[in-house]
Parts: C-alpha cells; structure tokens; sequence
C-alpha cells in the first residue's frame, strides 16, 4: 500500500505550531505594549502559563489531526467505495473542525488563564478599572484566536485540497453540502468584530499614545487592513478551488474527442464542489447518451454491412472482387451483385450524397429498390431509369445517388459481353493488356430529376481483361501534404502488371491497403472488381476410362477446384461422393469395365448450382428404376445398388438427359441450399 | 487409380481389431472377403470385431456392399461389430445405408474398447 507523504502531516504540524507560536507573541506583544508589562515580569508568570497552553493546544489539535485524518490515508487507495468516500468526505471536513477545535480551545485556555490570575491573587476586580482591563485582555486574546483559527482554516484547507484530489471523487458525498458563502460571511463577521473590538480598546481611558482621534484612526486603519488580509485569503482559496474548475473546462474544450466526456474531481463540499459535482453528472449522462448513440451506430453499422453481398456468386467465368470501407460506422457507398436468369451477372456500384446516418437510409433504400428492378429484367438503362423514378419520389431532389451498373453475359454466343449504364458515377475503367482507360458515360446522377433516361454501353471483355468501378472516396483522398490521389493513381495501380494467377481479391486488397496507409479517409471508399476468363472457365472436363479406380483422379481434381472456387461451400464431400457413384456407375454399365472404352464427364459451375454430367456410350435413356428400400438391399446378396440410393440423397435433382444424341446422367447441387436432410 | 486396399489384423483381449488401410472398393471385395469365412466369427475366440477406418479416406458403393457383406456374416455369427476413425462424411453415409444400424460408431479405438469393457458379458 502507498504511504501518504510526509510533507503534508508536516506541513499540518508546521502550520499549527506558526499559529500558536504567534498568537503567544501576540499575547506577550499587547501585556508588553498595552499592559506595559516588562519581559522579566511576563517570564514569571504569563510567558509559562501561555507556553504551557501552547503545547496543550498542540497535543490537543495534533491528536485531533491524527485521529481524524488517519483513516483518510488508509482509506484513500483501498478499494471499498463507502470507505473512500467517508473518509474523503472526513478530509474535507477537517478545516472547519480544526478552525472550531483551536477557537474552543482557545476560549477555554482563556478562561483558565484569568481564573489562574484571579486565584493567584495577580488580578482583582474589585475597582471598575480591574474589570474593565480583565475585560480588554480578553477581548485581545480572543481577536488573537478568532484570526488564528480563521488562518488555520485557511491554511489547512489549502494544504489538503492536495491530498483530496489524490482521492479521485466525482460526485458530492450526500448530505455533505455545505456554503462557501456561509463560511465568508461568518470570516466577515470575524473580521468586523476584530476592527469593532480593538477600535473600543482605544476608547479606554488611559490608553492614549498620540491623540483619541488619531489613536482611533491608526487602530482602526491598521486591524482594517488586517482583516482585509484575512477576508481576501479566505476569498483567495475559494477563488482558487474555482479556477482549477475553471482549468480543468478549458482542457477538456480545447482536448480532443478523448477528453470529451472526462470528469475531474471534487475538491469541496461548497458551491465549487455541488459545481463539480454537477458538471461531472452531466457528463455521466452525455456519456450514457453517447454511448448509446454509438451502440445504435455499430448496429447499423453491422446491419449495412449485412446487407452487402459476401462471397460473389461463382458465375461461369467471371471472378468479382470488392471491397467497401465507410469512413464513419456507416456510409453511403454500396455495391451488389445478382445472377440474372441465363447466367447473366449483374454488378452494381453507387455512393449517395452525404454522410453519416441519413445516406445510409438511403443506401438501404436503394440497394432494396436496385434488387427488386433488376429481378424484373430490362437492360442496365432500363433498370437505372426506373430505379430512378424511385429515388426522385424520396428525395424530391433534395439528395441524389450516383450509380453504375453492369451486366455480363457468361454463357452463349455473347459471353464476355459486358453492358453498363451510369448514372452520373465516376467511369469505369476497363483493364486490357496492362492498359487500364476510362470508360466514358456522361448522365446525372439518380434522384435529381423524375424523368431521367439512362442510356448503356457495351464492350467484348477478352479473357483476363479486368473491369472496375470505383466511387470519388478513391480518387478524391489527400496525402499528408495535401497532394489530391486521382484518376491517374489508380490507373497508374491498375495497369501494374501482376501475376495472371494472383487472385483478383488480393489485388483490391492490396491497391485499398495501400490507400488506408498514405491517404486519410475522409470519404467512403468502394472498390468493385471484375475480371472475364472466359466462358470455359467455370466448367472442369474430364475422360472416364473403364476401370474401376478410373474415377479417383477426377475426383482429386475436382475437389481442388470446388475448394478453392468455393471455399465456404459446405457439401463438397456430398458432391464428391456423388461424382464417384455416377463415374462409378459409367465404368460398370456404360463402359463394361473395359479399358478401351471411355465417357466424358463434366462438372459445371453456374451461378446458382453445380452440375455433374456423366455421358453413356448409348444413345438410350435409361428407364428410371424403382428404389429398392434399404431392408432389401440389405437381404440381397451381394447387397448392392447403393450409388443410385446416395445420389438421390445427397444431390439436390438426379436424372438423365440427351446430349446431340448423346446420353448422359446428371446430378444437380444447388449453392444456396444446405446439406439435404438425411435418411 | 485406387489407393491399394490391405489390413492388418490384431487380437485384443476384448476384441480382434481390423487396422483398414486405402480405398474401400473394388479391390476390398476380395481382399477382405475372400481372404477368410467371417461367418465363424472374427477368430481368436473373440465375439467383437472392432474396423479401424482412421487410415481410410476413401468407400464407394462397391465398398459400402463389402462392409455390409461382412457384418452381415459376423451377425449369423452371433458377434459385434464396431468402427472407429470414420469421417463426418462417411459417418453420414453409414447412417444413410443403415449401417449404423449393425455397427456401432466410436470416434477412437479406445472408446471402443472402453465400451467393450463397460458392456462385457
């Protein structure tokens, strides 16, 4: 446990004993001036008895300290929250009982004084003068005490205002209040009555130095100042207590986001304290409120995310990557992407104007509305002059969205083809043969006028040709000198030439990585790729000979393939087993077991299911047989006839087709299914 | 090709446990059931007999016949299979065959024999 320091214990003592010493040398200075008592006079009787008392005070006022402040260095580290709070409470409450202990005392050891005086016979009141000094004495001494507890308190509450804000204490303790107003009031009232008093001494007869009028003049002049001096150390402290308030504001204005909902320490019970108290409660509440708000803002956050597509749809040669970074939790930038009936790839980009919480709304809104328009059909065009319409009657011009979208056709004579239409978003930028160039549109932008017509263009993509779309966040970022990125930056990245075999996804990574540590964020940044490897890409062909084991190189490769392409996909080892069953059946019916004989087989991935075709030698369709429940099989002998069993169970759809008059068996796994229920 | 199917066969105070190494197919068929008559019992005295299929990544439809002929044997037997080391995967197909039907399912050699023991006599 870390020990209180000793510098404040004794500066305590230190601050006690410079009061007691010099109330005794004002004692000895009014019997010396007032009294015209000699020193050695003094030395036989009033210099012991005040000695005497002075070292009573300091035992007194010092077990007082002790017993009252000990807890408080015990406490000030512990753990318990009631314990610390008492015992602060205990150290800001010592000033006023150490200026009332040495005021009582005080009064006491006055009182004990003169009756020693009377009873050692070394003052009467038998004549009116006798009483009238008595009376002067002790209102000399009790003006000694009343401004020596009053600077005790003064001093005391300085020295441990320190040590009360080592305590750390954010609210007021209850029922703790008390007035700093008071307290000046009763140092007023102190101060007065030290002027009062001692102007009334001079009015005693025979107690003139210089003239009445002047004596009058001078006392009242010199205890004024005095008082004075006590009155605005008093105000001083407050004043004091005030202003490290006061600091403590003007940090936290001047602080960053950090500072914002900071507390700072009580350090009194007065006004400066409820003050305190108050402000670290606002704070408190702010801080609940922003909390909260920061809660909801991560919640949307992740709702936005949500609503972004993952994994792109493994369309037949078309490898998509993207990657969306908001600059706040959440943003107006989006991008999506749909399989269209005939395998056709829909892409689309935008960025709507604004930030924060209000574009995301309206991102929401438009990504619902891009979804629902492009399940109707219709060419890009179409889609974004309908979308638009939408727009227009939520914002009513007010915010607008700018939007590219992208349609690619995978299969057929047009494979490759891709069609896009822009509503006022940046171009696009068509990388080919490491030459990367914009592709220009020139449109408005969705959401500023009810009657907009959008209209496409359409390119051949060759085979690696890669097609980006990217919102002003990319290009519009600033390095630390301020210089501004540009077209020319990502073009420059764009036509870098990279590895055939590098993934598109770690090629966005790295070109949005690179962004993240040179460029600040100042916009969202959304980075949507697209690159064609032709329409053979997505299909594996192999040849199946007769032999049994013939199946188990297709079967390596294929799970090579369907690994890496889907990664995520869960039911590869269904489709594995299925492959095998379907090879396997070929190599025993179609091909006889024969190693001269072979089928092809072909495994084909499309945007929405896997297909697996096994080609008979026959130009028979085969007729569907009735499934043999398992008891029977079981009771045949040998038991087989499983692989029809587990394909009907493990594929999604099984059936035969005719292929330029070819057979072949199919079996269908859909991708957005999961593993089918088992047996 | 198929990976060469063999096993090795250990006598174990509770049971005789066939350590199943390769593809469960075509070839398993003769090996494992030609090799000896299962229907007198897995041999040793022993009344269980324990498939170890953790050095197996492969059983088609051929191999799921030759499990099913053999188990079949040990029944008329009047003794127990196990296995152990199977895949998620074939646990799965097991189940949809009704293997498991016959056959109990441990994930190690040890939980088998540990639930010999606890169920002996």
């Amino acid at each position: 446990m870390k020990r209180w320091p000793a510098s404040p214990a004794v500066s305590l003592f230190a601050a006690m004993l410079a009061a007691l010493l010099t109330g005794s040398f004002c004692i000895y200075l009014n019997n010396r001036i007032i009294h015209g008592m000699t020193f050695a006079e003094q030395w036989s009787f009033h210099i012991p008895l005040v000695a005497a008392g002075d070292a009573l005070l300091l035992v007194l006022l010092g077990g007082m300290a002790l017993l009252r402040l000990s807890p408080v260095r015990k406490s000030r580290n512990g753990e318990h929250a009631g314990e610390r709070m008492a015992a602060f409470r205990r150290l800001l409450d010592f000033p006023l009982e150490w200026f009332a202990g040495l005021l009582g005392l005080s009064l006491i050891l006055i009182f004990l004084f003169h009756a020693v005086e009377l009873a050692a016979g070394r003052i009467s009141l038998g004549a009116p003068e006798d009483a009238a000094n008595l009376a002067m004495s002790v209102i000399a001494e009790l003006n000694i005490a009343l401004m020596l507890s009053v600077l005790l308190y003064v001093f005391s509450r300085r020295l441990l205002r320190t040590q009360a804000l080592r305590f750390q204490i954010h609210a007021l303790p209850r029922n703790a209040r008390r007035s700093a107003a008071g307290m000046l009031s009763v140092t007023a009232a102190i101060c007065f009555v030290i002027v009062v008093t001692n102007c009334i001494r001079v009015l005693e007869p025979g107690t003139t130095v210089l003239h009445p009028a002047l004596d009058y003049l001078l006392v009242a002049g010199l205890y004024s100042v005095l008082a004075t001096g006590i009155f605005a150390l008093s105000i001083s402290e407050s004043r004091k207590e005030l202003r490290l308030v006061a600091d403590h504001l003007r940090r936290l204005a001047s602080g960053g986001k950090d500072g914002l909902h900071q507390m700072f320490p009580v350090i009194a019970l007065d006004e400066t304290g409820w003050l305190t108290g108050a402000w670290n409660q606002l704070q408190q509440r702010i801080k609940n409120e922003y909390e909260q708000v920061e809660r909801n803002m991560k919640l949307a956050h992740a709702v936005q995310n949500r609503l972004l597509p993952l994994s792109p749809p493994p369309v037949g040669g078309a490898e998509i990557a993207s990657v969306c970074r908001q600059s706040s939790d959440v943003g107006g930038d989006f991008h999506d992407w749909l399989v269209l009936p005939g395998n056709r790839l829909c892409l689309a980009v935008g960025d709507v104007s604004g930030k924060g919480l209000p574009a995301a709304l309206l991102m929401c809104a438009v990504m619902a509305g891009f979804r629902s328009e492009a399940a109707k059909g219709g060419s890009p065009g179409d889609l974004l002059t309908r979308l638009n319409r939408h727009v227009h009657r939520m914002t009513r011009g007010e915010s607008f969205v700018t939007m590219a979208v992208a349609v690619l056709d995978t299969e057929g004579p047009a494979a490759g083809t891709v069609t896009v239409a822009s509503a006022g978003h940046l171009d696009p930028i068509h990388v080919s043969n490491r030459h990367a160039g914009e592709w220009a549109f020139s449109s408005l932008p969705l959401g500023i006028t009810p009657d907009a017509a959008y209209r496409e263009s359409a390119r051949r993509l060759g085979k690696g040709d890669v097609l980006v779309f990217l919102t002003d966040g990319i290009v519009e970022c600033r390095d630390d000198s301020g210089h501004l990125n540009g077209f020319d930056w990502i073009l420059g990245r764009l036509s870098q030439p990279v590895p055939s075999a590098l993934p598109l996804a770690s090629r966005v990574d790295a070109i949005m990585d690179e962004l993240d540590g040179g460029y600040a964020a100042e916009d969202d940044r959304t980075l949507l790729a697209l690159r064609w490897h032709g329409d053979d890409a997505m299909r594996r062909c192999f040849r199946l000979i007769g032999e049994y084991g013939a199946e188990k190189p297709i079967l390596r490769e294929t799970e090579a393939w369907i690994r890496r392409t889907l990664p995520e996909w869960p039911r590869v080892d269904d489709l594995l087993t299925v492959l095998s069953e379907m090879c396997l059946n070929a190599i025993e019916h179609g091909l006889l077991a024969e190693t001269g004989r072979s089928s092809p087989v072909q495994v084909h991935l499309t945007g929405e299911a896997i297909r697996i075709r096994v080609w008979d030698c026959g130009d028979r369709q085969p007729a569907p047989a009735p499934e043999v429940p398992p008891a029977d099989k079981w009771r045949q002998d040998p038991p087989r006839g499983w692989g029809l069993y587990l394909i009907n169970r493990l594929a999604d759809g099984f059936g035969f087709g005719c292929d330029n008059g070819l057979v072949y068996a199919e079996s269908v796994f859909k991708l957005d299914k999961q593993a089918r229920e088992e047996c | 090709m198929e990976t060469p199917f063999r096993y090795e066969q250990r006598a174990l105070p509770e049971a005789v446990v066939l350590d199943l190494h390769g593809d469960i197919s075509k070839e398993a068929e003769y090996r494992l059931l030609t090799s000896r008559d299962w229907s007198s019992g897995p041999g040793d005295g022993k009344t269980a007999l324990i498939l170890n299929f953790s050095r197996v990544s492969y059983i088609n439809s051929i191999g799921i016949a030759v499990l099913i002929r053999l188990v079949r044997a040990l029944e008329q037997a009047g003794c127990r299979t196990l296995a152990c080391g199977l895949s998620i995967h074939y646990q799965k197909i097991f189940r949809m065959v009704g293997l498991t039907e016959y056959v109990l399912l441990f994930p190690n050699e040890f939980a088998a024999i540990a639930w010999l023991k606890e169920n002996a006599g």
